[in-house]
């Protein structure tokens, strides 16, 4: 079993190849270029030096969003692309959800961070039991909502991502001890990661796949503009 | 503060090197609406504008696309926007107002939500047969200063 992995939701580009149970090759750099020009040639490249043909693959996982709308689209075009045209399985995974996986090893809760502009964060909430549960579903809400949720869970929180050198500082003004933070080698969303969470969710229809972008709500939007006036 | 500022062109060249004009003096996160009939100018205007930022790519309308990307001395993100009527549709605006290019956007008002403050509000007529007017509001201190510069 041959998965290539995607993941192009926010600056990080991550490319992945898992085979059975080894990660054989993986990709990611945390620049900011355009993945549209990127991306294809880096499949390439892992693939060839991985010695392995696309037609030899037998599942594509991508990162589906939430993130950066360009980001995800780019991700998201290819892998449905590569799945229709090789007629394997797609699967996608919250880009989340992703990085959670990197605190595989904390004990308490992890909630992965994307920045959203205007105070404004992507997160959800998860934890590691036998495998990575999803405690509190993927949403976009200010920051200083989320902590004051987390407040009254009194727990442990793991916070992950690039983003965070923005709101490091405010999450440890509201939860003091509660909050950790991994060191920024664990920032980055791994593709291997990915591959892994994709390998046994259920496929997806390729036609009728299409980004998560977690919109905000109208209401949301209607309260945003006219706080912006 | 400056309400509007008001340049009539003679033909189509001179309307495309105004654009050039305006272009040079574009920051990365300038976002400008284009409003215009048919016919009145606005893709030589916009064609101006990426001479201006050093694009050599042709630039034509985004009406399919909705987005077009130009590599220059600054990216130009090309927007029309007009398929998106009554969708209310976000496509993730922020990151091309607020990303490293200049922003050009025809038929603006169907996505006035997502609009920035701070913009620069085109607008072409025609004044004659081959004359334009090109009326230029600036929002915001930066873009004040922009058409103060223009006008010296």
């Amino acid at each position: 079993m041959k998965i290539l992995s995607i993941d192009t939701s926010n600056l990080v580009m991550g490319i992945a190849l898992i085979e059975d149970d080894k990660v054989v090759g993986e990709l990611i750099t945390n620049l900011k270029k355009n993945h549209s020009v990127r991306v294809m040639p880096a499949i390439h490249q892992l693939l060839e030096e991985c010695e392995v043909k696309p037609s030899d693959l037998d599942k594509i996982v991508v990162a589906e969003g939430p993130g950066s709308y360009t980001g995800v689209r780019i991700g998201v075009t290819i892998a449905k692309t590569l799945a229709w045209t090789l007629k394997i399985p797609l699967v996608g995974v919250s880009s989340l959800e992703v990085i959670a996986a990197n605190g595989r090893y904390f004990n308490g809760e992890i909630s992965p961070i994307f920045d959203a502009r205007r105070g404004q964060v992507y997160t959800g909430l998860y934890s590691f039991t036998e495998e990575l549960m999803c405690l509190e579903q993927d949403r976009i809400l200010l920051l200083t909502d989320w902590l004051e949720q987390l407040k009254t869970r009194n727990r442990n929180i793991l916070f992950l991502g690039n983003d965070l050198s923005i709101h490091k500082e405010l999450i440890k003004e509201k939860l003091g001890d509660l909050a950790s933070f991994g060191s920024f080698t664990s920032y980055n969303p791994r593709p291997s990661e990915l591959g892994l969470l994709g390998l046994n969710k259920e496929a997806e229809d390729i036609h009728r796949f299409v980004p998560n972008y977690i919109r905000m709500v109208e209401a949301e939007v209607n309260w945003l503009a006219a706080n912006k006036k | 503060m400056m309400e509007r500022v008001e340049v009539e062109t003679h033909s189509p060249e001179e309307t495309h090197e105004f654009a050039i004009k305006l272009a040079e003096k574009l920051e990365p996160k300038d976002v400008i609406t284009l409003e215009g009939d048919l016919g009145a100018g606005k893709t030589t205007f916009t064609k101006g504008l990426a001479k201006g930022l050093g694009i050599t790519r042709n630039v034509n309308s985004p009406t399919f696309t909705i987005i077009k990307e130009y590599k220059g001395r600054l990216p130009l993100y090309h927007m029309d926007v007009y398929r998106l009527n009554e969708s209310d549709e976000d496509l993730g605006f922020d990151e091309y107002f607020e990303g490293e290019g200049v922003t050009v956007v025809e038929w603006a008002n169907l996505i006035a939500d997502y609009l920035p403050e701070e913009r620069l509000i085109i607008s072409i007529t025609r004044s004659g047969d081959h004359s334009r007017k090109i009326i230029l509001q600036p929002v915001g201190a930066r873009f004040n200063q922009l058409c103060k510069e223009l006008l010296e």
